[in-house]
């Protein structure tokens, strides 16, 4: 998964291109309303949806608006460190470095103690296996 | 040859420079001896890139044939600008800013301790008004798009160009806004990176004790049975071969494994001699 901010780009790009998607979609799929008396007009390059589809298809667009400018919202309040600053990041990653390092050290310590023992332990076994 | 050496360095894949063909064991052997011949200090030549001994190098160049002179890597651009890709990059490498790219800043100039709650803020107030600019367009076109805009041409520039600009700019304005925002992510997520390996290096630690300990119980107990002479090797064996896998882990039971079917053959020989 991507982290915070880059969810936040894609989905304000997303956003954008909802935008273009939903005046596009009214744009070629809106159906002529005749005035008075006219004739309906007529334009051969648009397909006009049924009157309940271009409806759903609208409400669609606009949910989907909704939801995507929601979302931002969501990852904007979710930003990674807000409220914390650099100098306090610094101060935290020495804090961190130190702690590491010392842990490591135990780690180390552990492991070789673990080893040692386990020589030990394969003497008295074979010291059992020989009796 | 500018030309062409334009061309190739704005190509997506430019053909390697004409002087690769110089790049050849024999010439890269004359090049080190020529080197080692002609140079009476060394370590000065070595010490040159970084340091302030810049004359050393291109002086020695010159003295060179043409086909070595090119084997000396030329040295990194300390500031300005250089292409690649077919992009432009500065020195040092950095997001430009807003000014820099003639876009107007929607955004107060971060400054202070509450930079980053400041930063969110303005990110929601953008994305705010950015949906509000959209509703705008929006009403523009369903009025009368061409009709506004023929309008408006009168009174200097269309309404809907104007939107979708404006857009644009707040687009570009919140983008700006995320990437500034990046290097402090990027310290976040280094945090909570070595927080976590913090935690696993402990828990190893407090696990290898725990085997330690378990180990010692068991020699202790060994130890006793041995000294009453209650010593019988199959149940012992067993016992140990679960203490050993539930103390120490797969690794250290595995070994175990291994070193006890090593002492049964050793047995078993002796055994049968």
């Amino acid at each position: 998964m991507a982290d915070r901010l880059t969810q936040l780009q894609d989905a304000i790009d997303q956003l954008a291109t909802i935008f273009y998607c939903a005046l596009r979609y009214v744009g070629t799929h809106h159906d002529f309303v005749p005035t008075h008396t006219e004739q309906k007009v007529r334009d051969e390059t648009l397909q006009p949806d049924p009157p309940a589809l271009f409806r759903s298809s609208q409400q669609e667009l606009a949910r989907d608006l909704v939801m995507k400018t929601k979302q931002i919202e969501v990852l904007i309040a979710s930003l990674p460190g807000i409220g914390v600053s650099e100098d306090d990041q610094k101060g935290r990653l020495k804090e961190l470095g130190r702690e590491l390092e010392k842990a490591e050290e135990e780690r180390q310590k552990s492991i070789k103690e673990k080893e040692e023992l386990l020589v030990e332990f394969d003497e008295v076994v074979r010291s059992l296996k020989r009796v | 040859m500018a030309d062409e050496q334009q061309r190739n360095t704005a190509s997506a894949f430019p053909a390697p420079p004409p002087f690769y063909t110089h790049f050849t064991p024999e010439n890269q052997a004359r090049l080190k001896d020529i080197q080692s011949a002609s140079t009476s200090n060394p370590s000065e030549d070595d010490g040159g890139d970084s340091s302030g001994a810049d004359k050393d190098a291109p002086a020695q160049a010159q003295t060179l044939p043409p086909e070595l002179a090119c084997l000396i890597p030329p040295k990194p651009p300390t500031q300005g600008q250089y292409r690649s890709f077919g992009d432009t990059w500065n020195i040092p490498d950095r997001l430009p800013t807003l000014k820099e790219l003639n876009i107007p800043q929607l955004f107060p100039e971060p400054s202070g301790e509450s930079y980053n709650v400041d930063r969110a803020q303005e990110l929601r107030r953008l994305s705010k008004s950015l949906l509000l600019n959209y509703l705008e367009l929006v009403g523009i076109m369903g009025v009368s798009p061409e009709e506004a805009a023929a309008n408006l041409t009168i009174g200097g520039g269309m309404q809907f160009e104007e939107k979708v600009y404006h857009m644009r700019i707040h687009l570009i304005n919140i983008h700006q806004l995320i990437n500034e925002y990046r290097p402090h992510q990027a310290r976040e997520t280094l945090i909570s990176m070595m927080e976590e390996q913090l935690e696993r290096s402990k828990q190893e630690t407090e696990e290898n004790r725990k085997a330690c300990r378990k180990i010692r119980e068991l020699m202790a107990g060994l130890d006793s049975f041995n000294a009453n002479g209650l010593l019988s090797t199959t149940p012992e064996e067993t016992g140990e071969g679960v203490g050993a896998g539930e103390g120490a882990g797969g690794e250290a039971s595995k070994e175990n494994d291994r070193k006890d079917s090593a002492s049964w053959e050793a047995l078993q020989q002796a055994g049968l001699a």
